[in-house]
């Protein structure tokens, strides 16, 4: 394993190959994992406070979200309304086919005023998305600075009709403002919500993607999201790989694609934790082992400052056949390997899914079941999918559609253990929010508190 | 020899700190001079001035404040430092493509002058995002208030419009907020120049709903309409509506020939005489 070590309070690059050698001109791809590693919270710190925010909330008040979802969005607007600080600012933006702006940026000092006005917004009227996300990025636009954090949720079922409609163009958009300082997370509601838009326009504007059903669903959600942004070491966080001689280099569920240079946004690093990478290499014949890959990590810090780490090389010996047949594995690493590349096996389970090809979706579950060395995750994840094809395809896509971003790119501990590990609930309730492994994404995983409990009913803390 | 600290004062002196404004109280001519000099002096430019007719516009609009009245002359009104950063900071946004409406919700949720100075400094410049976002292009309504009348153009009267009135130079809070509308002297601007313009006033008003349909910001409804207006606007000049004219020729006392000639066409001799001789043959197997 290559490590390069970092001055203090530097985060650092791991390299971890599948297996520590390479066959030359093999027909099979060479898999590494890398991993981009905050350090500890220092420890004379009793806190490190977050950077303030700049929180725009764009609700969808159309009349497709009639009752439970705007119900879910409006409890959900309060309830973060009333977890922020009294640095942080809100904006609170209302749309049908009509932009309303309830209440431009302002300091959260009178949270009960403020959810008055946003539980005086109801459901009426066509969906201009679009016009609405705009209008929140208008109000924070202004008043962007490196040392706040701006951010919009946008609360919708995504059933856009009015407006900029092409899902292209919206996520054009969404980019351009994350590229300013300004990032989209999403809140998909309702049992239709459009999942492609809202997971699209998240993924472009480098926030995070959720749904749910109520406002003790989302809860979860949003209190890993705050969780993240409050424990945030690095932000926008972005790897790049550029292949060595001879050497094709694929991102594993990369987005973008720069000529030579693959890359992939990988969203905020907490302290105390990593983010992680799937390189694929095909080697050719004139590779140099010592060069076969160089991977660059670019970031944002608390203030506001773009800072660049690397490049890391990877370098592997080159071994024949024999050897690397017993070339031993880490488990951990195959583990996090798997499932990325699982994650990107469900993808085209979705589309089978999305096509009405039920059985052949099935069919492959049960083919990803017995792929060996699969952790015990992501086979209860694949088992949760496929029982939900059965009872609702329409929630089983949307459950795909979240699953695999989540198994993609979903932060992990700072320590390299435990993914190969059988999956302990208990430990994993333990564990920060944003680092629980889940199996449905759009329900709460905390079992739902009694009446007057504390659980769920609490704002979730920024 | 300069200090730290004057290079530190001179380099980090914040924008409302330069204003120098607390003597400041005047008419809005004197209002928009003031304005004008303090902007172009911190380096902003010509599109950046203020006339009179301009803070009378924003004063009708309600983005600034109502003046105080002077005590030796209760007909005048006394602009003073709030207005003064009114006026500064709606000119800055105003160029940088800030809707009336944002503005004017803008200062009235920063109705004091230690809100006014924060929300300066804090916007002196764009930011990358408001310049992706917002279309810096100056308002339509400012560009046609900062352009010096001429003869015969529109002169709000004291009926249209409540600033020249007597009775509002009263020292009061903010006026109330207008609800939102384009103004009507832009309409009349804008009629007026359909009325006025030399080509068809179809195709002036066609052009008229071109432009509007660039915007960004039109409703659905006001494009769904828009689309409509054009489809029923003639693309061409068209034919020219004909002028009919009839002429009686009394042939005998017994015979009367009414013609319609189209009055585009000049018939030459030959073809006057040849439908003349027409006329008389018909005339003649007609009836003999």
């Amino acid at each position: 394993m290559e490590v390069m070590n970092p001055p203090m309070n530097q985060p650092k690059i791991e390299i971890l190959p599948l297996k520590k050698g390479f066959l030359r001109a093999a027909a099979d791809a060479t898999h590494v994992l890398v991993r981009f590693v905050a350090p500890a919270k220092p420890a004379d710190a009793t806190e490190t406070p977050r950077a303030p925010l700049d929180l725009a909330l764009v609700i969808d008040r159309s009349s497709s979200m009639s009752g439970r979802p705007i119900a879910a969005a409006l409890e959900s607007a309060v309830r973060i309304v009333r977890g922020l600080r009294d640095d942080d600012r809100v904006t609170i933006v209302a749309f049908d086919d009509h932009i309303e702006v309830v209440q431009s940026l302002i300091a959260v000092t009178d949270r009960e005023a403020l959810a008055l006005r946003i539980n005086a917004i109801d459901a009426r009227g066509s969906t201009n998305l679009f016009g609405g996300w705009e209008e929140g990025v208008k109000q924070l636009a202004p008043f962007t600075r490196k040392d706040r954090i701006a951010r919009v949720i946008l609360l919708s079922d995504g059933q856009a009709n009015q407006g900029l409609l092409n899902e292209q163009e919206i996520f054009a958009q969404v980019a351009k403002a994350a590229g300013a300082g300004i990032t989209t997370s999403t809140v998909g509601l309702g049992h239709g919500f459009n999942e492609s838009l809202m997971t699209g326009m998240a993924a472009a504007g480098e926030g995070v993607a959720n749904f749910g059903q109520t406002a003790d669903d989302l809860d979860e959600a949003f209190e890993e999201q705050f969780a993240i942004i409050s424990n945030s070491f690095l932000r926008q966080v972005k790897v790049s790989v550029q292949g060595g001689s001879d050497v094709q280099v694929r991102l594993v569920g990369e987005i973008l694609e720069n000529g030579a240079t693959r890359s992939r946004k990988l969203g905020t690093l907490p302290w105390d934790a990593s983010l992680v990478a799937v390189i694929e290499l095909k080697i050719g014949a004139l590779a140099k082992a010592d060069a076969l890959a160089a991977v660059n990590f670019e970031a944002i810090t608390k203030e506001g400052e773009k800072v660049k780490f690397g490049p890391a090389l990877i370098a592997l010996p080159e071994v024949d056949l024999v050897a690397f047949s017993v070339l031993p594995v880490d488990a951990d690493v195959a583990a996090l390997i798997d499932e990325a590349l699982v994650a990107e096996k469900i993808e085209v389970i979705e589309a089978l899914t999305r096509s009405h090809k039920f059985a052949e979706a099935k069919l492959a579950f049960e083919e990803l079941l017995k792929r060996p060395g699969l952790s015990d995750w992501a086979k209860q994840k694949i088992e949760y999918l496929k029982r939900l094809l059965d009872e609702d395809a329409v929630m089983a896509a949307k459950e795909m559609r979240y699953g695999r971003t989540r198994m993609m790119s979903q932060t992990k501990e700072s320590t390299m253990a435990c993914y190969s590990m059988d999956v302990d609930d208990s430990a994993e309730a333990m564990k920060a929010s944003y680092l629980r492994r889940k199996r449905a994404d759009g329900q709460a995983s905390k079992p739902k508190p009694p009446q007057g409990g504390t659980t769920g009913g609490q704002p979730p803390q920024a | 020899m300069l200090t730290a600290e004057c290079l530190y004062s001179t380099t980090m002196l914040k924008l409302s700190a330069q204003l120098n404004d607390e003597e400041f109280l005047g008419t809005a001519e004197d209002l928009a001079a003031f304005v004008s000099d303090k902007l172009a002096s911190l380096g902003f430019g010509d599109r950046h001035r203020s006339t009179e007719r301009l803070v009378r516009f924003y004063a009708y609009e309600g983005l600034l404040s109502k003046p105080e009245r002077a005590p030796d002359d209760r007909r005048k009104a006394n602009f003073g430092p709030l207005q003064v950063r009114q006026l500064l900071l709606a000119r800055l946004l105003a160029e940088r493509g800030w809707d009336l409406d944002r503005i004017r919700t803008l200062l009235h949720e920063n109705r004091i002058i230690a809100q006014l100075n924060k929300l300066i400094d804090e916007l002196a410049t764009p930011t990358e995002a408001e310049k992706l976002f917002f279309r810096t292009r100056g308002s339509e309504e400012v560009s046609l208030l900062l352009s010096e009348p001429d003869a015969g153009s529109f002169k709000p009267s004291r009926h249209a419009s409540p600033i020249y009135s007597s009775r509002d130079f009263s020292p009061s809070a903010m006026p109330s907020p207008r609800p939102s509308r384009k103004t009507s002297y832009s309409t009349v601007q804008q009629l007026r120049q359909i009325a006025d313009s030399e080509e068809s006033p179809a195709e002036a008003l066609r052009m008229m709903i071109k432009k509007e349909m660039a915007r960004d910001d039109l409703s659905p409804a006001a494009r769904n309409l828009f689309e409509q207006l054009l489809a029923f606007n003639p693309t061409s000049r068209g034919d020219e509506p004909k002028t009919e004219r009839w002429t009686k020729l009394r042939l005998a006392h017994w015979c009367e020939a009414h013609f319609n000639i189209d009055s585009r066409i000049t018939p030459t001799k030959e073809e006057l005489q040849g439908i003349v001789d027409n006329f008389s043959k018909a005339l003649m197997n007609k009836y003999l």
